[in-house]
């Protein structure tokens, strides 16, 4: 027997995506009590030894019903909002979050299913958001501020968009924390990325920078950077938001730098490579293809091109035994080598 | 009355003068000096030598010393460092600057800059400055000499590593074979540089399915890496742009071919390739088959479970991992359920006995089946 009988089990003006597929899991879910347990109980004796709270399957009906109820004026309420106002979408969306926001479905499938969420609906990104923000978001930039990924490579980031990052090395998927020492190998071939977005986007632009900022400059006695990839104008949106090989293969504008894979030098230490994601206004035009790779500019690139950065990535790369094999690969000249220890003195 | 007025003054004094001396005659006076002439005031020691030894707009070297202190009074800044006694040390060669930070107002910091005209704090949001600091190696036998240079750790760990890399080699290069010994059952292909390819296509194909790719993403992902080799060796001039259009448009027919002719079953052996919508139904019909072959309840005989392993197992009907677990839990149940004919009610010599616990009852009761009740 289910409890639902209001607002949430009728599917004409709500997505159907907001109800949990699996009928075992629902019913197990808007069952006022559970005779046989919780789904998640596998074995006939522990199903058999359960016994539900007391006094549960009359309030669990009690309680669903409020929040029932509220969701019902909170949809009632957003079909009464004014249509033309500037803040129209904006209102609509908070209101949709706060009508799903205590449904049992939404909650248990934002807590145990978040791979599979539909991002089209607004309180499945709520919920995405406040996951990112509570580890990953805080992780990247702990990541950024101790690698001083900012302000060397930009001043600053505050972080709109989540951003995922694979290398296809090997025939495993494996996503890649942020600050991780990646050996040449692995980064022979370009990256995958996923950019999550917590906002509605249908087809938003965006364009990716990788950069080296630790490439040395010896007429300096420094550093500086090199643009590693560029891909610009890649439409994104809340249900496609892949930057892969396949999208780039069909979209081959895009690659306005091509892959250069990080190729450290000996003894020039461990490079950080950032990755950049930036979301654009219009199409880019201040992006010639086959850039210039060397003292990259990227603070002047994103001025003249008027980006807003919205996330980053960073790796870490050194020397080793198979970045040789990775120069000859790609036709570079061999690496330079550099004495093991940095001199105690000014050059000049 | 004036003098009387001197008497009673002079006997206060008297009185006062009396209780004072009373008191000194109780009281002991206990020695507040050391016996044996030492002296108090021992406690000067000479200078420590603290100050600044660089002052501002001095040039330092690495580690030289720039402040000795008591305490932090002044802060390590920009390139310097600080000792366990609180000594500010230059980290790198440069200037010595003595600044204040507004992040920190109520510190002083001493900072080392690498250029003379650099003031400290540096603007919060610029790139930092950073100095390279090592030299190029000319030398090309000393140059050598560095690549070669192994750490305790690489030299102890290389060995291992290059033999698991050989043995993986030799693991492909052995499976490699092996596809291209069975690639002639399903394709025919004219010159052996195209089995060579298309076995490579297969290995590749493999390598991702095990990983749990699906096909499809397998197949454009071996395609994707092939072609992007293509187009290295059109940038390092190998090929002309000619050649590299001729080769990537070859390999892409031949991948059809091949993605036409073959595809993997659930354990990784190579079948004749079917379309989604054959698979589909003749998943089916095996279904319908099986539901003909098993009757519930029924003792099974060994050849009734070869033949479902049979159908189960069938290239044809491409049943995945899962797929075949599910069906074989469904038709070939290891103990069939207590029904009639199937429970005996007395031990018999064949028959096994097995305990259970009775909830109702809360007993252990013994019930015997007979053979037939298992899966044989």
């Amino acid at each position: 027997m289910s409890v639902s009988k209001g607002v949430w089990s009728k599917f004409v003006k709500r997505s159907p995506t907001l109800a949990l597929r699996n009928k075992a899991l629902r019913t197990a879910l808007l069952s006022p009590d559970l005779p046989s347990g919780p789904v998640s109980l596998k074995s006939k004796a522990s199903k058999r030894k359960y016994q539900s709270i007391e006094g549960l399957d009359q309030i669990y009906p009690l309680a669903y019903e409020v929040l029932e109820k509220r969701s019902e004026d909170i949809y009632s309420k957003i079909e009464s909002l004014d249509k033309n106002s500037p803040t129209y979408a904006e209102q609509k969306e908070e209101l949709e979050i706060a009508a799903e926001k205590f449904n049992p479905e939404v909650v248990y499938m934002a807590e145990y299913m978040k791979n599979s969420l539909d991002r089209t609906q607004p309180v499945f990104r709520h919920y995405l958001k406040k996951t990112w923000e509570g580890y990953s978001k805080m992780l990247l930039m702990q990541r950024l501020e101790t690698l001083a990924v900012i302000p060397d490579t930009l001043p600053t980031l505050e972080p709109k968009v989540e951003v995922k990052l694979k290398f296809p090395h090997n025939n495993q998927d494996r996503w890649i924390e942020p600050g991780t020492l990646l050996s040449s190998n692995v980064t022979k071939m370009p990256p995958s990325l996923e950019v999550i977005e917590f906002k509605e986007s249908t087809g938003d632009l965006y364009t990716v920078l990788m950069v080296d900022p630790d490439t040395p400059d010896l007429a300096q006695d420094s550093y500086s950077t090199t643009l590693l990839w560029g891909v610009k104008d890649v439409k994104l949106s809340n249900t496609d938001s892949m930057i892969d090989a396949k999208k780039l293969m069909q979209n081959e504008d895009c690659e306005f730098v091509e892959y250069l894979p990080p190729v450290c030098e000996k003894n020039t230490g461990k490079h950080r490579i950032a990755f950049w994601v930036f979301r654009q206004d219009g199409p880019l035009e201040n992006a010639p293809k086959g850039l210039r790779r060397e003292f990259f500019k990227i603070r002047q690139f994103v001025e003249d091109n008027k980006l807003t950065p919205v996330g980053a990535h960073v790796i870490r790369t050194l020397w080793d035994r198979n970045t040789e094999n990775v120069r000859k690969m790609y036709g570079l000249p061999e690496g330079r080598v550099f004495t093991r220890e940095r001199v105690p003195y000014l050059k000049n | 009355m004036f003098s009387s007025r001197i008497v009673s003054l002079v006997c206060n004094r008297v009185k006062t003068s009396l209780s004072v001396g009373h008191q000194s005659i109780f009281q002991v006076r206990t020695a507040t000096k050391r016996a044996g002439g030492s002296r108090t005031h021992m406690k000067d020691s000479a200078g420590r030598r603290l100050g600044p030894k660089k002052h501002e707009g001095e040039s330092v070297e690495v580690g030289e010393i720039i402040m000795r202190q008591r305490g932090t009074k002044w802060y390590p800044g920009e390139n310097a460092g600080i000792g366990k006694d609180h000594t500010i040390f230059a980290l790198e060669p440069g200037f010595v600057r003595y600044y204040l930070d507004p992040f920190h107002p109520k510190r002083k910091f001493i900072g080392v800059v690498l250029r003379e005209g650099d003031k400290l704090p540096y603007p919060h949001f610029d790139p930092r400055k950073r100095r390279f600091g090592r030299f190029l190696i000319k030398k090309p036998e000393a140059a050598e000499a560095e690549l070669e240079f192994q750490s305790r750790k690489e030299s102890q760990t290389l060995p291992e590593l290059l033999k698991g890399a050989e043995e993986r080699q030799q693991k492909r290069e052995a499976r490699l074979f092996e596809l291209k010994e069975q690639l002639s059952q399903f394709i025919e292909l004219e010159s052996e540089e195209l089995k060579n390819l298309a076995a490579g296509r297969l290995l590749q194909i493999d390598r991702f399915l095990r990983g749990g790719k699906s096909q499809e993403d397998a197949r454009f992902h071996t395609t994707y890496n092939h072609l992007y080799d293509l187009k290295l060796q059109l940038r390092r001039n190998e090929i002309s742009q000619e050649q590299h259009d001729n080769l990537s448009s070859q390999y892409k027919s031949l991948a059809e071919s091949v993605d036409s002719n073959i595809m993997f079953d659930a354990f990784f052996d190579l079948c004749a390739y079917k379309t989604p919508e054959t698979i589909k139904s003749n998943q089916e019909a095996a279904i319908a088959e099986l539901d003909k072959l098993v009757i519930p309840n029924q003792p099974r005989t060994k050849e009734l479970k070869e033949q479902v392993f049979a159908i189960l197992k069938s290239q044809d009907n491409c049943f995945t991992l899962s797929q075949q677990l599910a069906l074989k839990r469904k038709y070939l149940k290891p103990v069939l359920p207590e029904v009639d004919g199937l429970v005996l009610d007395k031990p018999d010599k064949k028959a096994v006995a097995i305990t259970k616990i009775n909830y109702d009852t809360r007993r252990i009761e013994t019930v015997y089946r007979p053979k037939e009740a298992f899966l044989p």
